[in-house]
């Protein structure tokens, strides 16, 4: 389970997220949208660790992050907004790092399992900086898949990403979900968060202003009953 | 546990570095420039250390001294380019263990704590700020020593170990290196060894200077057998620098000449001074700026070289194509091995007039210089060419007849490379001292600077090639002004400085004819530079008239 509660973070005098919470059950995927500079890569590098919160409370896997944060980091899976594999590592290289770091048992079938599903095995020994940008999003998705997180984060996961890549990714969050992990997806891909996510958060400068279902957002934003996740994304975000 | 996070993460650094020097090395030419610095190495070194020890020749005189340091430094600078080691020591790996590609932190949530990781990059800043301490001291202990070797055996036996060893550095480093690519656990606590070892060694000299004062160690180190070699290219490149200049005039030509020659090899070892800022090397097609590989469909290995062909032999126009060929222009313009080639025979440039060179056999180091600029350009467009005659759909596809490019374009440049060398052989040979020896020593150096000039002229051609086929065309001006510029201005600074060069040679206090002679070949071969950059430069317009189609892309 993901539990974050007042998370507050500023540059400056610049408030990049006031108040932020959000909860995401095991087996749940909670989708995060908001116009660009609404705070949502702001909100996920904060509660990956990678980035100091002003004040929060934040629980990943049951374990605080404050006081924890290599057994809270030990479950996260987590995909940035813009994907930068070490460039001179080669793809099995980065599988190799991960699986140690996690030390993930039998790494070795999951990392060939994943190489396939994201097409990636005339890759194995390609270094990254010789990748295209999708081409890197896939290794970053392979890093924070590999060792089965209970809790993912991910962070625009379809940046640059094929239709095959696109497909596989979902399954992934399908099974991950399946295995009972908690999934927060920040995404301007509607589609994605419609199919994946049960519920949604929509937050506009550094905060959320609305959560739910579709059918609960759609009801609060007044929307006609045909009216998908962007049009409701925009009449919430109107106001 | 602690420590086997440090480990992974050192580990993970060093894999970086694994996979930097596999890509600095993955091309052919970039093996054989490689290759070319143990030629440097074995060949040159054995030569300045008494390989014909006789009596005429003095391993200890300031010639021999000189090439020691030339081609000692020119052989680590390539190799260390080349490795791409010091790039990633200094930039583009983020912290000392690369853990951040944009340098500010691990960018994944990984189960390891930042106190781990902060000692993990402390342990590797202490082993690289140990490592560099032991090579700085030593350079102290040379330049306070201030001993030579007298015994040419001993001196013979150290060159050939300093040269093998050398040699053998970057090949088992890229072993070592391999090894940590091929997975084995046990890598990270091996590099930890070596380097715990490399501060065992600094720690028990610095007890054995307490211990035995500082006189008695470093007479002891400077007469070990292990430390004798390297003490004497410390000696040698402090010598260069600091010299014994006892004249106002004489300190400034070594300052000025000094300050190129040194930015010069920071460019060379990948810092990005604004001279150099954006220059892309074919051995680094990554540096400088650096674009986003979005090139154009990939065309053939055949079109890129016309590209190249048009690139550099048009665009950027005589700077290449005609007086680059007076040697290290060429050189700023592409971190290129001739950096480390400019660097000291700047130096020498400025040590010659009043330094330690000034000894009996000046002669032989007046040659030098202009011998060697000659030659590296005769060697250079000779490379050029021949990698561009395997090609010959490259000449005959250029509008106009191939041929005429070919003539109108190339062949001075050879010429003048020649014509540089024989102009420096006359007044050496006519210079008191022994002719044997000279012809002896010109002979030696001739071939070497062939095969370095014929090296990089054949593998910048081709491999700047890939350079452009990797970058794409110019988009804009700002990409233009940092792709291999269209101007040929870098061309045009030789000629001040070799005629600058004849001035300050013509006022040494009470300068011989031999000086003043060669102050005035000095002078004429700046005149002939711009002659030939003008008349270069006039063919480069013409010939590029009708060449629009490459320019615009």
């Amino acid at each position: 389970m993901l539990a974050v509660h007042g998370l507050s973070k500023s540059f400056g005098n610049v408030h990049a997220l006031t108040d932020f919470s959000i909860r995401v059950r095991d087996g749940e995927a909670v989708g995060l949208v908001g116009p660009n500079g609404a705070g949502k890569t702001t909100a996920l590098r904060c509660i990956a660790g990678i980035m100091r919160p002003d004040r929060a409370t934040i629980t990943i896997g049951g374990h605080d992050l404050h006081r924890d944060p290599v057994a809270a980091k030990s479950v996260l899976g987590f995909v940035p907004e813009i994907p930068y594999p070490y460039p001179h590592l080669t793809v099995w290289e980065h599988a190799l790092f991960i699986a140690r770091v996690f030390q993930i048992p039998g790494w070795e079938t999951k990392a060939e399992r994943l190489l396939k599903l994201f097409d990636l095995t005339e890759k194995r020994d390609a270094y990254t900086a010789a990748l295209s940008k999708g081409m890197k999003q896939k290794v970053m998705l392979l890093m924070a898949f590999l060792h089965e997180p209970t809790v993912l984060l991910l962070d625009e996961p379809l940046y640059g990403i094929d239709p095959r890549g696109s497909h596989s990714l979902k399954a992934l969050v399908r099974e991950r979900l399946a295995a009972g992990a908690s999934v927060l997806i920040s995404s301007h891909a509607m589609s994605l968060i419609e199919e994946v996510c049960g519920s949604v958060s929509i937050m506009t400068r550094g905060r959320i202003i609305a959560s739910g279902t579709k059918a609960e957002l759609r009801e609060r934003a007044a929307a006609p009953q045909g009216a998908n996740l962007e049009e409701i994304f925009v009449k919430l975000t109107e106001e | 546990m602690r420590w086997d996070q440090i480990r992974i993460l050192h580990e993970l650094a060093y894999r970086q570095l694994a996979g930097r020097v596999r890509q600095s090395l993955e091309r052919p030419a970039d093996r054989v420039a490689l290759a070319v610095i143990a030629f440097l190495l074995t060949f040159t070194v054995l030569l300045f250390n008494g390989i014909f020890p006789d009596e005429r020749f003095d391993p200890n005189a300031g010639f021999a001294r000189f090439g020691r340091a030339v081609f000692g430094l020119l052989a680590l600078s390539m190799a260390g380019m080349l490795l791409g080691l010091p790039m990633s020591l200094a930039q583009g790996a983020g912290t000392p263990l690369g853990l951040g590609p944009q340098g500010e932190d691990i960018l994944l949530p990984l189960p390891i704590s930042s106190r781990t990781l902060g000692q993990a990059i402390l342990l590797e800043r202490l082993y690289l700020a140990v490592a560099l301490a032991g090579t700085l001291s030593v350079l102290a202990v040379g330049i306070e020593s201030r001993l030579f070797l007298v015994d040419v055996p001993v001196r013979f036996a150290f060159t050939f170990l300093t040269s093998v060893s050398l040699f053998a550095a970057p090949v088992a480093g890229g072993h070592i290196l391999r090894g940590a690519q091929s997975g084995n656990p046990t890598v990270g606590r091996a590099m930890e060894a070596v380097a715990a070892a490399i501060m065992v060694v600094v720690i028990a000299w610095v007890v054995y200077v307490l211990s035995q004062g500082p006189q008695a160690a470093v007479a002891a180190f400077a007469n070990h057998p292990l430390t004798k070699g390297l003490i004497e290219t410390g000696v040698l490149v402090a010598v260069a620098f600091t010299g014994t200049h006892a004249e106002p005039a004489a300190m400034m030509a070594v300052i000025v000449l000094g300050v190129v020659a040194l930015l010069a090899v920071l460019s060379g070892l990948g810092f990005p001074y604004r001279l150099y800022e954006g220059e892309v090397s074919p051995y680094a097609p990554q540096q400088g700026r650096g674009f986003e590989r979005e090139s154009p469909p990939t065309p053939g290995w055949l079109e890129r070289l016309e590209k190249r062909f048009h690139v550099d032999y048009f665009d950027r126009g005589p700077g290449v194509l005609g007086v680059s060929g007076l040697a290290w222009t060429t050189g700023l313009r592409t971190v290129s091995p001739v950096f480390p080639l400019s660097v000291p025979l700047l130096l020498f440039l400025g040590n010659i007039l009043w330094g330690d060179f000034l000894s009996r056999d000046i002669h032989l180091a007046m040659l030098v210089p202009i011998a060697v600029l000659g030659l590296w350009v005769f060697g250079h467009t000779g490379g050029a060419i021949v990698a561009l005659q395997l090609q010959p759909r490259v000449l005959t596809s250029l509008p106009g007849p191939g041929k005429r490019v070919f003539w109108h374009a190339f062949l001075p440049v050879p010429a003048i490379g020649l014509l540089t060398y024989y102009a420096a052989l006359v007044p050496a040979l006519l210079l008191p001292g022994d002719l044997l020896l000279k012809v002896l020593e010109g002979l030696v150096v001739a071939p070497g600077m062939l095969f370095i000039g014929y090296i990089h002229g054949a593998a910048s051609t081709v491999m700047g090639s890939e350079t452009w086929e990797h970058m794409g065309a110019p988009r804009s001006a700002e990409e233009r002004w940092a792709q291999p510029p269209p101007s040929f201005t870098g061309g045009v600074w030789i000629v001040p400085v070799l005629v600058l060069w004849g001035i300050l040679l013509a006022l040494v206090p009470g300068a011989q004819w031999p000086v003043v002679g060669l102050a005035v070949a000095a002078i004429a071969a700046g005149v002939i530079s711009l002659i030939t950059l003008r008349a270069t430069r006039a063919a480069q317009q013409w010939l590029t008239v009708p060449l629009p189609r490459y320019a615009a892309r």
